[in-house]
């Protein structure tokens, strides 16, 4: 990323204000086909990351596409900048999509794909030609104005389409999974770059996306979805730590439920502390808590997996069969005997 | 779902890259390989190269060759220009005209574009001077429409009357050549057009008409190869105007002079190996850009309340006068004027049965063998060819579309030149007018096989090898029965077209085996509408009923699978 500054009285940088509300949206595919939202809603602060999390098919997409305009609410309201434009089509709409397939124009260059909306507006040549320079230095592209964009690697040209997005500087930028066409270590740096960018440019961001860790390391906050309906919203920890449902918490990893003096606890296998005579491993990501509320269960190890930066093992206690991930230090042996303990911080 | 497609992708060029590992499996040290390869690409040489070269060869034989040469330019000049002139403007009409009709159709209900995608294909099983009939018979000098309902007197016998019916024939080919072309169009292009602010107009102007322009060239130009090379449009509308290839057609029929014929023909190959290959180059621009896509969604075509209106009354007065053209077609056979009424009658039935109806038989024979054999024959080699040969693959592409690009005349004449004498003594016989429908109709079919090939996943050829099945069985049990919708595809294909086609065949009839199409062509030109609207009727409701045929194969095939 270039370090090319943006004047920040471009974006007004408040959080707190809403820039854009979908409020009692229903939508369906057709009058015989079951609804895809109902009565659904949802808001996005200025200056955010927001990410609708969910399995293909849970609407999210959808959803994204009514902010948009590509597809106008059966009934609901779409404010955007507290403006309503429910009924108005995407062309007239101060928000703009980077498509998950990106969506470039073949037949143009880079500038050309860039300035695009710009030229929409009626923008002077020039002008505009100055701006994409600033947005495509903004992403990383300076020097490849000119170029074919089918001659791009798949992350150039995902940045083609951000830099194409943000040039026309949206009141929300809209992203459709946009790191899943690009490869593992690619989708980190980009992240990374977005991440940065957003700072910068102080925009208020939504993507959806089915990655959690994407919506994790992404995301200031997330929204998970299912069947039309949005679960939960919270930050990545709130998600993780206080999961308001089964759903919700076996998106973001695995849990053991354990039974204990007439008692259910749900704990993650990265929850749970193992120690004996030899050594003590503490948990990798349980909370503390008081001494006098630690849970202790003696139990033996049935099987070890070394899996570089853990070890996942499987020990029984009391017939139950309970999963725990910790340090790939922890020295147990399989048939050793171990005391388990975790602090009790949910119960059901 | 989009990410297992990706995948797909992905491995598959994967595997392309490693094409030369596979070039050292064991077939090419097997010297039956090696035999079937020669026993395929034979007939090639045989029915294609061969003619070809001999009409070089004759062009310019003999101590006077330039001279000939020479004198065919100066005296075949204006019929020369002709040609261009009216191949060029029949082109750029058909083209324009069909773009616009096959925006206007997209613009449709699914169910209306479905009856007119129906109607588009019934002009695809008549050939090409059907439209002019059916013209004549209704806006002629004595039309049904110009003469006994406005009473007009029009003359349609002038190059415009060439020109409009061309373009009008060729309208409706181009048009699903367009909607082929604007439906494999990425719809996300438009979202994200609308998204930057682009209206409907800037939409069209800006992405819909560049991504378009090859779609334009190579409608364009296959609509200019066809053009040169009809002779019965301008023989049966043209009067006094006449072009290059229906000169030939009356030099060889009436004078059966070879050399001059000969010569003339390689005049017209010049213009049809240019559009050729600038047919060719913008067909490969296309699949550039469409090879692009990722995750593609239906498109969506911008469209405003003014664009719509004019596309809508543009597509009814098209369809209009596409219906009333067929409809003429069946009734001018049932109906007899006399002193301006109109009457029902069977009389021209009984005409029509004056007429040798055997050729229906052996034209009907003949194009069914070609249908099955010229299509098992084309998806064999394509195979050979995308999978197993390690080198060629130009090559024969190349000999493969030598009879498309040739034009009918041409491949005709070249016929005539080869099998007149020994060793290959075929005129006269049935066996050459087999053979010409056959490989004329080649590259259609190949093309096709290579398309269907070359999409299916390497892989799973591999994974049947892998199970214990010999190349063949592999090609039998598994390929065959997953290609079986394109292969009944190019049998229907290739069976309207050797029932339709006129070009090479015409030449190759003999008193004893005479085409359909020959039939109709000298109804038309003996003055019989209404027996000529009898056999053209005839024709499509063949073309119907094998596809009928077909469908219920596939359906049947689909049950077994």
């Amino acid at each position: 990323m270039s370090r090319n500054e943006i004047p920040a009285s471009q974006y007004t940088k408040a959080i707190g204000n809403i820039v854009a509300n979908m409020d009692g949206i229903s939508f369906r595919y057709g009058k015989k086909e079951p609804y895809v939202l109902e009565n659904f809603s949802l808001s996005i602060e200025e200056g955010e990351i927001f990410c609708l999390l969910g399995e293909s098919g849970c609407g999210k997409t959808t959803c994204l596409q009514i902010l948009g305009g590509f597809i106008f609410p059966e009934c609901g309201k779409v404010t955007i900048a507290g403006v309503d434009y429910s009924r108005i089509p995407p062309e007239k709409r101060p928000v703009a999509t980077v498509f998950q397939s990106y969506a470039l124009f073949p037949h143009f260059s880079v500038m050309e794909n860039v300035v695009y909306g710009l030229k929409q507006k009626g923008m002077k040549k020039k002008t505009r030609e100055d701006l994409g320079e600033k947005y495509l230095s903004l992403v990383g592209l300076s020097g490849y104005e000119s170029r074919n964009v089918t001659e791009l690697s798949g992350g150039q040209q995902q940045r083609v389409a951000l830099a194409r997005s943000l040039a026309i500087e949206p009141k929300l930028l809209l992203l459709d999974e946009p790191l899943s066409n690009l490869d593992a270590g690619l989708r980190q740096k980009i992240r990374e770059e977005l991440k940065i960018l957003q700072k910068k440019l102080g925009i208020s961001m939504l993507f959806v996306t089915h990655d959690q860790e994407e919506a994790m390391g992404l995301a200031n906050r997330i929204g998970i979805m299912r069947e039309g309906k949005i679960l939960q919203i919270g930050s990545g920890e709130d998600l993780y730590r206080r999961p308001v449902s089964d759903y919700v918490r076996d998106f973001f990893g695995e849990s053991n439920r354990i039974s204990y003096q007439g008692k259910d606890y749900i704990l993650r296998p990265e929850e749970i502390g193992m120690k004996n005579e030899k050594a003590s491993v503490p948990s990798l990501s349980g909370e503390l808590g008081k001494e006098e509320n630690e849970v202790i269960l003696e139990a033996t190890v049935l099987t070890v997996q070394f899996l570089a930066i853990l070890k996942q093992y499987y020990v029984e206690w009391e017939g139950q069969r309970i999963k725990v991930k910790i340090s790939s230090r922890a020295p147990f042996e399989e048939g050793e005997r171990v005391k388990l303990f975790f602090h009790r911080l949910e119960e059901s | 779902m989009a990410f297992l497609q990706r995948k797909r992708v992905d491995l598959s060029t994967l595997f392309s890259k490693d094409k030369h590992s596979d070039f050292h499996t064991k077939e090419y040290g097997n010297p039956f390989f090696w035999i079937f390869v020669f026993l395929l690409c034979f007939p090639l040489v045989l029915f294609i190269v061969y003619p070809t070269l001999l009409l070089f060869i004759r062009a310019f034989q003999g101590d006077n060759g330039f001279a000939v040469f020479s004198d065919v330019l100066k005296r075949y000049r204006l019929a020369f220009w002709n040609s261009i002139e009216s191949s060029f403007f029949s082109a750029f009409l058909s083209t324009i005209l069909a773009f616009f009709l096959a925006y206007g159709i997209l613009q449709l209900k699914s169910n209306i574009q479905r009856i007119c995608l129906i109607i588009l294909s019934i002009s695809l099983v008549s050939p090409p001077f059907i439209s002019s009939l059916s013209f004549i018979s209704l806006y002629g000098r004595r039309g049904l429409i110009s003469y006994r309902l406005l009473k007009l007197s029009l003359d349609p016998y002038n190059k415009y009357g060439v020109i409009g019916m061309q373009s009008l024939h060729f309208t409706c080919l181009n048009i699903l050549f367009f909607i082929h072309a604007l439906r494999a169009m990425d719809g996300k292009l438009f979202y994200s057009a609308r998204d930057l602010g682009a209206g409907p107009l800037s939409i069209v102007k800006d992405i819909v008409l560049p991504l378009l322009r090859p779609a334009f060239l190579a409608s364009f130009f296959i609509s200019f190869l066809r053009a040169l090379a009809d002779f019965g449009t301008p023989i049966i509308i043209g009067g006094r105007y006449s072009t290059l290839a229906s000169e030939i057609y009356l030099q060889l029929i009436g004078y059966s002079d070879f050399q001059k014929t000969a010569v003339m023909n390689i005049l017209l190959l010049f213009p049809a190996l240019f559009s050729f290959y600038f047919y060719r180059r913008a067909m490969e621009q296309s699949d550039k850009w469409n090879g692009e896509q990722k995750g593609r969604t239906r498109p969506d075509f911008p469209a405003n309340f003014l664009i719509r209106t004019v596309l809508s009354i543009l597509l009814c007065l098209f369809f209009l006068f596409e219906c009333l053209q067929y409809l003429s077609i069946f009734l001018y056979g049932f109906l007899r004027f006399d002193q301006g009424e109109v009457h029902f009658t069977l009389e021209n039935m009984g005409e029509l049965f004056q007429y040798n109806l055997s050729t229906m038989y052996l034209t009907l024979a003949l194009s069914v063998i070609t249908g099955f054999f010229g299509s098992f024959f084309s998806f064999v080699l394509a195979y050979i060819v995308e999978r197993k040969l390690p080198f060629g693959k130009k090559t024969i592409d190349f000999v493969l579309s030598l009879p498309y690009l040739l034009p009918g005349t041409c491949f005709g004449l070249a016929y005539i030149l080869a099998f007149n004498k020994a060793p290959f003594r075929l005129t006269g016989t049935v066996w050459i007018i087999l053979f010409s429908l056959i490989f004329r109709q080649m590259p259609l079919g190949s093309r096709m096989a290579s398309a269907a090939i070359s999409s299916l996943p390497k892989n799973m050829e591999r994974a049947g090898r892998d199970l214990g099945a010999n190349p063949i069985r592999v090609f039998l049990d598994i390929l065959f029965p997953i290609l079986l919708p394109s292969f009944l595809s190019s049998v229907y294909n290739q069976f309207t077209q050797s029932l339709t086609t006129m070009g090479a065949v015409i030449f190759l009839i003999s008193a004893k085996y005479k085409v359909l199409v020959y039939t109709l062509f000298d109804a038309i030109n003996r003055g019989s509408y209404n027996v000529a609207s009898l056999i053209s009727g005839i024709m499509i409701l063949l073309s119907l009923a094998f596809y009928l045929l077909l469908e219920g194969c596939r359906f049947l095939a689909k049950n077994r699978y």
